[in-house]
């Protein structure tokens, strides 16, 4: 039988709506298999599309919402898993965004591709993520050619998506440019106020803007043919690169990133060698890293270590209610507040993880669900913690929260004392266990 | 057909909630929390107000030099006809919509910086942001992942209030992240509110006090948790505490901020640095006459009420108001009736405290960088060490280099 702290730190971990009776039904069963099946068996993740207007220029905003709206919903679903976590963290680090892409159809077709090698190969990823039109808006390469490369893309496929700071040079960003340009999207309508099909909006290259010939790229001799695939040689150079002791390489750079976002901030290296060694000789497969992250032994002593951010935050608040997703239904001016809109990241760097989630706009933004929670808690969990005799603990357990401190618990029983009636209780333990300083941690 | 390259314009709550239909949350009249005393000495120490103007303001039409022809032989047609610019001297001028800024700058309340920008410049949104607001030729990641403003928070004299930088904007901007915490966000007194459920305020408040306390056995994520329930209590209190912005503001986003803006300065002495991206697109790709015209027309029209708010509150003389923007653009224009990334700009510094008049070496608008762009002949490290000069910080401290502009202040 798995400790159900365990259980649920694993599964707030893995997903985004871990309900009590997830975390109840995995504890009968032993830890290894409740790992195996949570990581090992993840699913890919399946992104629906609500309908979208499509009028060009005009309607961008309303499919913006259209799609978010869809996506959080979609994500507050208990049977849902790792594969979504992943393809969330992905697009918070191989970011576009809806302001500067502005076509939602092209970031739903991001966020497909996202999904399909959420758990898959990052090779075959980064190959795809190069020519998919929203990237190649987002970070120039439509504009990119050969007589005139543009930069962008190649520096942040290098200092964000792949490397690092510090582990290329200028010259490199050029010689990368050179090896990504030629391409260009096609399909735009040609007046505001149309309607139009997103499919239309196709990536094409042009082989007049490309570069042919040699290139020197992080230390490697490339000899570029001016084809469409040549870009292909640039992502493969990067995963090329041999680790040495104190260089980063890609390996390194992906578990390192893995590791912050669902263990803790501060991976010993000697265990980022290890996971990077899996990654490389996977041939850069991510489950195979994922299966070992989470057996590390530094995984089941992170209770606690990181902050939750905004996407993770409400959803949980929701499962742990045990209410529905309609009883808040300003959750997107939740997210907007606190600077957490989906597909629409601050910038390329997306969304860090560090202490600003724990911060004073954010905690008031939370005491607002949590307060809308209130009145929306379900029935059955408000049935439960009125027959308790710990519902304080109950309470606790339903918002994730395992091991809280003695100082939680002892104002949220001198709380519960000021209610005499058992339902009015139960809704105000819920609501301050959403708002504890352990909620805001996962 | 090339599509213009759009640009983040934070979209207010306001704007946000019209578009929407989502019901005002989190603007519900909520209840005061406890008590809690901002009665302090809101006079006396030195305010920063900058302005930041994402997306890269075209400083060649806003600074005019409409007395060089060659001004007129590079930008034609965008060029601002010599009609139109509101004239300082006999070569140089204001754009159009600068009306209340060209009447202060007779007063001698404006610094006009000329030729801001790098000299390795990049013509990237993100990178330029990030080198400005980091204050560092290369970016954040290499100054700790923190902002000049952040770092400049240590060596201010400060109150014992938990805040002391604020951003007008959901969230606190990279500029203002530093050791010392002590930034917030808000864009005005209603995100203060908290709708509590009936009858639970005081019951959740001392809960939350409660939570807030420190404890020995913390980990250090938890103690900075609670940290941040603590800090709410203290923002929550002072917004829900701040009385309406004056009248005499017009009805734009730019407005609205700057109304809050002051009524935060006027409150006490915690907040001393205003942080306010401007929610307009400045990234003129396209349409750049008609987008320019209304973009310096909101901000023209929202800085004068301002400043007249701070004379009446009695905090001009303590304020410094200051532009920034990550590069201005191209003299050549583009194909779409704009013109793309470009170098150096002008910017601005407004206040009493300033010896006003045209600072900064202009550009040559013939002999350009290998990129066709302007070539800078100061950086924004010396700009923002001028702000740190203003409140008191040695920029040394703050900055990795960079130089006051000479008499740019009166003290």
């Amino acid at each position: 039988m798995a400790n159900p702290a365990d259980v649920a730190l694993i599964l707030s971990r893995t997903s985004f709506f871990p309900t009590q009776a997830r975390v109840q039904e995995l504890s009968a069963m032993d830890w290894n298999q409740v790992v195996a099946m949570v990581v090992d068996q993840a699913a890919r993740p399946q992104v629906g599309v609500p309908p979208l207007k499509n009028i060009y220029l005009s309607s961008e905003f309303d499919d913006y919402i259209a799609f978010t709206n869809f996506e959080i919903q979609r994500l507050a679903d208990p049977s849902l898993g790792l594969g979504d976590r992943m393809l969330w963290f992905w697009h918070g680090l191989l970011t576009s965004s809806w302001d500067k892409v502005f076509e939602t159809g092209l970031l739903v077709r991001q966020h497909q591709l996202l999904a399909k090698y959420a758990l898959g190969n990052f090779r075959h990823l980064m190959y795809q993520l190069t020519v998919d039109a929203a990237m190649v808006f987002y970070l120039d390469l439509a504009f990119s050619r050969a007589t005139a490369p543009n930069e962008n893309y190649a520096r942040e496929v290098m200092e964000l998506f792949m490397l690092g700071r510090g582990n290329y040079t200028q010259d490199d960003v050029k010689a990368a440019a050179l090896g990504f340009a030629g391409f260009t999207i096609s399909g735009y309508p040609q007046t505001g106020g149309a309607t139009y099909n997103p499919d239309n909006l196709q990536v094409q290259f042009d082989g007049s803007g490309a570069y042919a010939g040699p290139l020197n790229y992080l230390g490697q001799s490339l000899q570029m043919d001016g084809g469409r695939t040549q870009y292909q040689k640039i992502i493969d150079a990067i995963l090329n690169l041999s680790p040495s002791p104190g260089v980063y390489t890609c390996a390194e750079y992906i578990v390192t990133r893995l590791f912050r976002y669902f263990v803790h901030s501060d991976p010993d290296p000697a265990t980022i060698t290890s996971l990077a060694t899996t990654f490389r000789n996977s041939n850069y497969e991510i489950l195979p890293v994922l299966s070992a992250l989470f057996r590390l032994p530094d995984f089941l002593t992170s209770r606690g270590a990181r902050a939750r951010q905004p996407m993770e935050t409400i959803l949980l608040i929701v499962a742990g209610f045990g209410a529905r997703l309609s009883n808040f239904d300003f959750f997107w001016s939740y997210l907007f507040v606190t600077g957490q809109q989906p597909f629409n990241p601050p910038n390329v760097a997306g969304w860090p993880l560090d202490d600003r989630w724990l911060s004073a706009s954010q905690v008031l933004a939370r005491a607002n669900m949590a307060s809308t929670g209130y009145n929306g808690a379900g029935k059955k969990l408000i049935k439960q913690l009125r027959k308790s005799k710990d519902p304080v603990t109950l309470a606790l357990n339903a918002m994730s929260i395992y091991n809280a401190s003695d100082a939680t618990i002892a104002v949220m029983t001198q709380a519960a004392a000021t209610q005499s009636d058992p339902q009015a209780r139960g809704r105000l333990l819920l609501t301050l266990a959403a708002l504890s300083p352990e909620f805001a941690l996962s | 057909m090339r599509k213009p390259d759009k640009l983040p314009h934070a979209i207010t709550r306001r704007t946000f909630l019209k578009i929407g239909g989502m019901s005002a949350t989190l603007m519900v009249a909520g209840r005061r929390l406890m008590p809690f005393s901002v009665r302090a000495d809101a006079s006396g120490v030195r305010r920063l107000v900058v302005i930041e103007m994402n997306g890269g303001n075209d400083g060649l039409n806003t600074v005019i030099p409409y007395g060089d022809s060659s001004y007129y032989d590079v930008r034609r047609p965008l060029a601002i006809p010599p009609a139109q610019v509101l004239k300082i001297d006999n070569m140089w001028g204001l754009h159009n919509s600068l009306q209340n800024l060209s009447k202060r700058y007779t007063q001698g309340h404006v610094a006009i910086v000329r030729g801001v920008g790098y000299t390795d410049p990049d013509l990237s949104h993100f990178r330029m942001s990030d080198l400005w607001r980091a204050g560092n030729p290369d970016g954040a990641a290499a100054a700790g992942n923190t902002g000049w403003v952040g770092r400049m928070l240590q060596y201010l004299t400060l109150s014992a209030s938990p805040m002391a930088a604020m951003s007008l904007y959901p969230t606190v901007g990279p500029m203002l992240v530093g050791p010392l915490g002590k930034a917030v966000s808000a864009q005005s007194s209603s995100d203060g509110n908290l709708n509590y459920p009936d009858g639970l305020a005081g019951t959740i408040q001392a809960a939350i006090s409660g939570f807030a306390q420190p404890n020995g056995a913390d980990s250090p994520e938890l103690a900075a948790a609670r940290q941040g329930m603590s800090d709410s209590v203290v923002l929550s209190s002072f917004l829900t505490q701040l009385p309406n912005p004056s009248a005499g503001y017009p009805k734009s986003n730019t407005a609205n901020l700057l109304g809050f803006a002051a009524t935060v300065l006027a409150a006490n002495d915690w907040i001393r640095i205003i942080h306010l991206p401007l929610p307009l697109d400045h990234d003129t790709h396209a349409d750049q006459l008609a987008r320019q015209q209304t973009n310096l027309a909101e901000l023209d029209g929202a800085l004068e009420p301002f400043v007249k708010d701070l004379q009446q509150k009695n905090l001009l003389d303590q304020t410094l108001i200051m532009t920034v923007s990550e590069f201005g653009r191209r003299v050549q224009l583009n194909g779409s009736g704009g013109t793309d990334h470009g170098t150096a700009s002008s910017h601005f510094f407004i206040g009493s405290s300033v010896n006003g008049g045209l600072y900064g070496d202009p550009p040559s608008l013939t002999k350009l960088d290998p990129d066709g762009n302007l070539v800078n002949s100061s950086s924004f490290l010396d700009l923002e060490a001028t702000a740190c000069a203003w409140m008191g910080v040695d920029p040394n401290n703050v900055l990795p280099s960079g130089t006051p502009y000479a008499g740019l202040l009166t003290a």
